[in-house]
């Protein structure tokens, strides 16, 4: 470990903070990651997600829909996100939940309303990219978020 | 030259999970730019490396209660973004023409910005990182952070084994350092 592959190491750092330094908003995302804590909502975690579970080998069927399941005690979420358009459309179902206003959040907790049927179904156009939960009020009264998921 | 992860991450997450926001901004300030060097060692562009970066504090913020050891919080951070980078990977992978796939766009070695790098040999340097193998310049990329991140840290977020980095890292100077005198 020679001082002058130190020193080339340290003009390398010192032109990635010039070259490709983290844009600011960047770090202003992560700060305000931290407004989304939420102490008193369910999480559903993710337990499947079908471009997680190949190897990374580009998927070569025909469907480009990504199938994702969460669960938390005694609820089970399933949706579909699929590109369409300039935006990404997900549909899906809240088991267990009923008719009911939900919504879809973003990072910045943006959220976009949307309505569950009399089964928990879903439908939601136009997502933009990046982070997005959903977040839902089940029948007796508690709040369910589901993990991030990337768009 | 192994620098030691920054001190303070079990306390910071312990004052984090407690609703200290002051603590959360300070995790941030001192990670973020490691993440940001593993996103863009894996060659993801700015936008999706930004989606990987946020997704990253997002599940931490998630996961604040629970995390066990937060003692090793730099190792959590590096699995997290390894994870959110290859699931943006496959996931772009898809939405591209099936045969391009070897031709993803390399945004890792940016074309020289004359306009940043004002001195000639900052410029012939930054060209030889360019035009080093791409192992290289994923290890190089990571070691570039600031603070300097500790082996053990670099070797969960390449997945490469610890001690590979050393020699690797000496290989890949002397690889541009060669590059630069044939060019000079």
């Amino acid at each position: 470990m020679s001082s002058v592959d130190d020193d080339l190491l340290a003009d390398l750092r010192r032109l990635a903070t010039l070259v490709d330094p983290v844009p600011d908003h960047v770090r202003a995302a992560a700060r305000a990651a931290f407004l989304t804590r939420d102490m008193d909502a369910r999480l559903a975690e993710l337990i499947a997600d079908s471009t997680a579970d190949a190897d990374f080998e580009p998927v070569r069927q025909a469907t480009d829909e990504r199938l994702l399941s969460f669960a938390a005690d005694g609820t089970q979420v399933e949706m579909t996100v699929r590109a369409e358009g300039a935006g990404w459309t997900m549909m899906g179902q809240v088991f267990g939940a009923g008719a009911g206003a939900a919504a879809v959040e973003n990072g910045a907790l943006t959220k976009t309303p949307l309505d569950l049927d009399d089964l928990g179904r879903f439908l939601i156009t136009d997502l933009a990219s990046g982070p997005v939960r959903l977040r839902c009020r089940l029948p007796g009264g508690d709040n369910l978020v589901t993990s991030w998921v990337i768009l | 030259m192994e620098a030691p992860d920054h001190m303070g991450g079990a306390d910071l997450i312990a004052r984090a999970a407690a609703g200290d926001g002051t603590a959360w901004d300070e995790l941030t300030e001192q990670y973020t730019s490691l993440l940001w060097s593993v996103a863009r060692a894996m060659r993801l562009n700015e936008a999706d490396s930004a989606d990987a970066v946020q997704a990253t504090w997002l599940r931490l913020v998630e996961k604040l209660g629970t995390i066990r050891d937060p003692d090793r919080i730099a190792g959590w951070l590096s699995t997290t973004i390894r994870r959110e980078c290859l699931a943006i990977l496959r996931q772009r992978t898809k939405s591209v023409p099936h045969d391009d796939f070897d031709d993803l766009p390399d945004e890792v070695g940016p074309g020289v910005d004359d306009g940043v790098l004002r001195a000639e040999r900052d410029r012939a340097l930054w060209r030889a990182f360019s035009q080093i193998s791409s192992q290289c310049r994923s290890l190089l990329r990571v070691l570039m952070t600031d603070p300097t991140p500790s082996y053990a840290t670099v070797s969960v977020a390449l997945d490469i084994p610890i001690g590979g980095i050393g020699p690797t890292r000496q290989r890949c100077l002397n690889t541009l350092r060669r590059i630069m005198a044939v060019a000079s």
